[in-house]
């Protein structure tokens, strides 16, 4: 079986929230190099350990991971705001 | 969920690989050529100075590394993908010894039956290399596929 590539966008919430990403694995359980593996996306992380992820960003996972190459967050809030008519 | 956290480059980790087998190799050889001769000074010192080579690379790849360590980790203390890690390098290693083995007896069956005069090798070093090998080859696949430890 071929394992999909899951994209994500922790590397953007984690700089965004100014924290290293020591914190962050011990936030959510992991080593640090964990982390370096999951924002270089050379690693998908398990179904738990993306709850976790979510979890602690209180983001919902498909806005954090997805299948496809994810677009830059504002260019996402743009689309959005355009969809609800803002 | 700290098992690795000593930095070392890909390349010298590989480089240590190739020097800490080679000089196994080299010991063994230099070892099973030397059972029962006279002493020869320019081989022992070749012998010595592999086996220098062959402990400062275990150290430099498996203990300063803490990669030894880290495959005898219990699985509690690791994480998922460090579980992961774990698992490809045994499965990977259960794969890799048993055709070393089955080709080094092969070898030697052939040379033992062909060879004019046949062929007696000391098996004792050549079992404890072996064991040395399947205790060690875990970590070393670590060592060799993994970017950053």
């Amino acid at each position: 079986m071929k394992i999909r590539k899951i994209y994500n966008r922790i590397a953007v919430l984690r700089e965004e929230r100014g924290i290293s990403r020591k914190d962050l694995a011990d936030k959510i359980g992991v080593n640090f190099q964990t982390v370096g593996y999951l924002e270089r996306e050379e690693y998908n992380p398990s179904l738990d350990l993306a709850f976790r992820i979510g979890d602690y960003f209180d983001l919902p996972i498909d806005l954090i991971f997805s299948t496809e190459p994810l677009k830059p967050l504002s260019q996402q809030i743009l689309e959005y705001k355009k969809e609800k008519g803002e | 969920m700290n098992a690795i956290t000593t930095k070392s480059t890909q390349p010298s980790r590989r480089l240590g690989v190739l020097l800490n087998y080679g000089t196994l190799i080299i010991m063994l050889a230099i070892y099973i050529a030397l059972v029962g001769e006279n002493i020869n000074i320019p081989v022992m010192a070749i012998g010595i100075a592999a086996l220098a080579i062959f402990i400062i690379s275990f150290i430099n790849l498996h203990v300063r590394t803490k990669l030894w360590k880290f495959v005898h980790t219990k699985i509690e203390n690791l994480d998922e993908r460090e579980i992961q890690v774990v698992f490809q390098s045994l499965r990977h290693s259960y794969s890799i010894f048993p055709i070393v083995c089955l080709s080094f007896f092969l070898v030697y069956e052939l040379l033992k039956e062909f060879l004019p005069g046949g062929i007696d090798l000391p098996l004792m070093p050549i079992i404890a290399a072996f064991i040395y090998l399947a205790h060690t080859l875990p970590s070393s696949i670590i060592a060799w596929k993994e970017k950053e430890i």
